[in-house]
């Protein structure tokens, strides 16, 4: 007998143990096994990128949107040039007087 | 790139062979440590799943025989705990009606008993010696394709064989048990 052979199940050199435990295995092994239901693993990447890429198009129209009204206001605004404040004439930020000196009102009626 | 719809189509089929190829032997080796053929169906469709998913992901698998044994040892350890026996990798009535196929009506009862009596003191073995009488009886295998699984020799095969039938055999004489045929 060759040392890889082993009783078969139809051969009489089979103890009442060895058929019970046969048996036992065999009404424990599942007749058929359930397929694999591979297909709820696959991913759905189509549909997750079509609203990815609805999204990433929504937002890039909006910032395009926002930079071109920037740009508007900004040259709209270098055109027509901010007055000064009264008091404020010049960019040394000195406080000129608004009103004429006494000495200076003075004067003008002398010479008229 | 992403591999076409032909690619893909021979990659189930690769993988739909693998699972009948080596289905039975991981289920033999998860019934081994739990004595649950419910259990063991569910390791062996979460272990193929896995594989599955380790495939999509581009990894390479030298030996996927090997892979799923570690993998479905490793699920069976962990079984008690595991989130997927709570949950469940399928819908409990896809796994109704798999378990077992029905026995002769007459000696049902009698069957019933013996295979209760066996089943407990198979529990008293130990997972390895249940491991390959599973594989012995259960999955018909020789001591050829046992001593490949376990990478054993097969002089080895015989021993552990005889050794644990021989320590089965005591504990049901110790239970009072008697074989049935």
């Amino acid at each position: 007998m060759n040392a890889d052979s082993l009783p078969s199940p139809e051969t009489d050199s089979q103890t009442p143990l060895e058929l019970d435990l046969r048996e036992y295995f065999r009404s424990r092994l599942p007749a058929a096994f359930p397929p694999l239901l591979l297909s709820t693993l696959e991913p759905a990447p189509r549909a997750r990128r079509s609203v990815l890429a609805r999204g990433r198009l929504v937002l890039a129209v909006c910032v395009s949107l926002l930079v071109l009204m920037f740009g508007y206001l900004l040259a709209h605004n270098s055109d027509s040039q901010p007055r000064p404040a009264p008091g404020f004439n010049d960019a040394t930020g000195q406080n000129k007087a608004i009103f004429p000196k006494a000495a200076d009102l003075a004067t003008t009626r002398t010479n008229r | 790139m992403k591999p076409g719809p032909s690619a893909a189509g021979s990659r189930h089929a690769a993988f739909d062979a693998l699972y009948l190829r080596y289905q039975r032997e991981v289920w033999a080796l998860a019934y081994a440590r739990w004595m649950d053929a419910d259990a063991a169906l569910d390791i062996t469709q979460e272990s193929f799943l896995r594989l599955w998913k380790q495939w999509q992901a581009g990894e390479v698998i030298q030996n996927p025989r090997a892979w799923l044994m570690r993998v479905a040892r490793n699920l069976a350890e962990d079984y008690l705990k595991s989130s997927f026996r709570r949950n469940g990798t399928h819908p409990p009535q896809l796994m109704n009606g798999l378990k077992s196929r029905a026995p002769a009506a007459l000696d049902k009862l009698e069957r019933d008993e013996t295979f209760a009596h066996l089943h407990s003191v198979l529990k008293e073995l130990s997972p390895a010696d249940r491991h390959l009488l599973t594989l012995r009886y259960g999955l018909d295998y020789d001591a050829g394709q046992i001593a490949e699984l376990l990478e054993i020799n097969t002089t080895a095969v015989h021993m552990r064989l005889s050794r644990a039938r021989q320590r089965l055999a005591e504990r049901m004489t110790a239970a009072g048990v008697q074989p049935t045929v």
